[in-house]
């Protein structure tokens, strides 16, 4: 019975993103070349927080959805490379409301991901590291960590 | 948001032709709930929701709690009638949407609907002003190509939607079938409006304080309609029901809601909460997690129990050697040893002379090392006997350390 609710549930997703969405922030689904759209890729950005140091920055985010969706979650990278003590070298973000075995639950949706991805961005959880460069200076260094997130935030700046 | 609507391009043909109240949408597929099921914690989603979204190995959780449950519940028919009195057009579309998934998977819910509509069917103008009152033609066509595929599916058996096609553009939305009646929501027991609702297994929909009366006698609910016993523990209050009622019979919910509670307070069993906290606990036990993992435990995987919804069932199973569906039609021990009338979850055809065998226990040679891989953090749990519930240990999945050399 794997027949695909994935399709079908991205839909809905897509309406109720367009019918409201929180500021700033950005969800839609791949265009392939030939002008197709492929609903199991998003490209969305998530704006740094104001008042912090991810302020101004706009970060890019993919979401790649399985057929298994919203049965399990989708998989939410950020550029390779990213700076944040919870993201895996590949830009995988790591999240416990994106693991299928912790906190995932089927009722959680994009807007609701987007959110929680904003927030872990300055409350990072260093029980949780995924990298060592930014889980080491967060942990040791407080400025040189606040420098390169001030650094990273304004190497995304919004796309006009 | 008014700039944001002018830009993005036309989505008029998929959207929904009627302002559907968020709390009747799915939470799993976000549309209008149909056939909906309502979970031991009172949650609600609908039928193949629910089940596509069962683990084939263990308890599964509730897509919007987490709530461990091992029985699929029964669609909660009360509630799949009120939505459809409600959202009629909106379910006329679910329904056709899944009818059509249904066919290409040769698979079906139950048809629950063939039983109340076919007296409707032979009027002719009922059927018309009840499936088909829509005014833009597209959608009319929509609808006829649906209404020819009903037709031809065998246990719709011949009804009679084709031939108003024609005369169906002209019909206006009615609004008397969307009013609502006290007589849509009374208790099964107590025979008066619903107060604090829960769903049994079954999918009948009782007052909380009337299955307590109910299970004071035994310690199991037996449900007074179907005569069946919920297999679970106590169910809690469907809330979605329960904002339902208050909202659409404020006065006499409200009076129905403090007469309980005053008689509940002089009798002896007055708090309720610490009753259903007891009774919530053979539901835990049910859940004792590794049984999955033990070969001698016999665990089916992937396969449910047609009378109690149990998934997957664990020790003997029968199947049925005379159901021809594909889905097969099979019973737990319990369900087999205590016969009853119960319809197959999934429209099978199976009646009361049909003859049984012993399933055998898909024989998996399980490796514990390569299932470890697959599950991740479960299995070490279960094999080094932590109890913890893996607050330490990362959240990616195993693949994930690869990347992070």
């Amino acid at each position: 019975m794997a027949s695909g609710i994935a399709r079908g549930r991205l839909t809905e997703e897509r309406k109720s993103w367009r019918k409201n969405h929180p500021h700033g922030f950005v969800a839609k689904p791949e265009t392939t070349n030939d002008g197709t759209v492929n609903l199991m890729i998003w490209h969305c950005t998530i704006p740094g927080k104001a008042g912090t140091d991810w302020e101004g920055g706009f970060f890019p985010l993919t979401m790649h959805f399985s057929e298994d969706y919203p049965s399990k979650p989708p998989k939410c990278k950020f550029p390779q490379g990213f700076f944040h003590p919870n993201v895996y070298p590949s830009g995988t973000v790591c999240l416990s409301i994106l693991n299928e075995d912790y906190g995932w639950r089927p009722a959680i949706t994009v807007k609701q991901i987007l959110v929680g991805i904003q927030d872990l961005l300055d409350t990072p959880n260093p029980a949780d590291p995924a990298q060592t460069d930014g889980y080491h200076l967060f942990c040791q260094d407080p400025v040189e960590y606040k420098k390169r997130v001030k650094l990273q935030s304004k190497q995304y700046p919004p796309i006009v | 948001m008014a700039e944001q609507k002018t830009l993005a391009e036309p989505m008029a043909d998929d959207e929904s032709p009627e302002e559907i109240s968020d709390q009747f949408l799915c939470c799993v597929c976000l549309e209008l709930l149909y056939k909906p099921i309502a979970l031991s914690c009172g949650h609600l989603s609908c039928f193949w929701c629910v089940h596509k979204s069962m683990n084939g190995f263990r308890e599964s959780h509730c897509p919007i709690c987490r709530y461990p449950f091992v029985h699929f519940p029964s669609v909660c028919q009360k509630l799949h009638f009120l939505l459809k009195k409600i959202y009629p057009l909106a379910h006329k579309k679910r329904e056709e949407q899944v009818l059509n998934e249904e066919q290409e998977l040769d698979c079906f819910s139950p048809q629950i609907d063939v039983v109340l509509d076919e007296p409707k069917a032979m009027d002719e103008s009922v059927c018309c002003g009840d499936s088909l009152n829509v005014s833009d033609p597209q959608k009319v066509e929509e609808c006829s190509n649906a209404a020819k595929l009903l037709s031809t599916l065998p246990s719709r058996g011949d009804t009679s939607c084709i031939p108003c096609n024609e005369e169906s553009n002209v019909h206006e939305n009615d609004k008397v079938s969307t009013q609502i009646s006290k007589d849509d929501l009374l208790c099964t027991a107590c025979k008066e409006l619903l107060v604090r609702p829960v769903v049994l297994n079954c999918g009948h929909v009782y007052c909380e304080g009337c299955v307590v009366d109910m299970a004071e006698e035994s310690e199991k609910i037996k449900c007074q309609e179907c005569h069946v016993y919920d297999p679970r523990g106590f169910p809690k209050v469907c809330l979605v029901l329960d904002q339902l009622l208050e909202e659409n019979f404020p006065e006499e919910y409200n009076s129905r809601r403090s007469g309980i509670q005053k008689a509940h307070a002089h009798t002896s069993k007055g708090n309720i909460q610490s009753f259903l906290k007891e009774g919530t606990l053979p539901v835990n036990n049910n859940n004792d997690m590794p049984q999955w993992l033990n070969p001698k435990s016999k665990v089916h995987f992937h396969a449910g129990c047609d009378s109690c919804g149990v998934h997957p069932i664990i020790g003997d199973r029968y199947r049925c050697k005379d159901c021809k569906e594909k889905m097969g039609y099979d019973l737990c021990k319990d369900c087999y040893d205590t016969p009853s009338k119960v319809p197959g979850r999934f429209n099978q055809q199976h009646t009361p002379d049909h003859r049984f065998e012993l399933a055998e226990v898909p024989q998996l040679r399980i490796n514990l090392n390569a299932i470890g891989f697959l599950l991740g953090p479960m299995v070490n749990s279960i094999e080094g006997g932590g109890s913890d519930d893996g607050e330490e240990r990362p959240h990616g999945s195993s693949n994930e350390s690869s990347s992070t050399e």
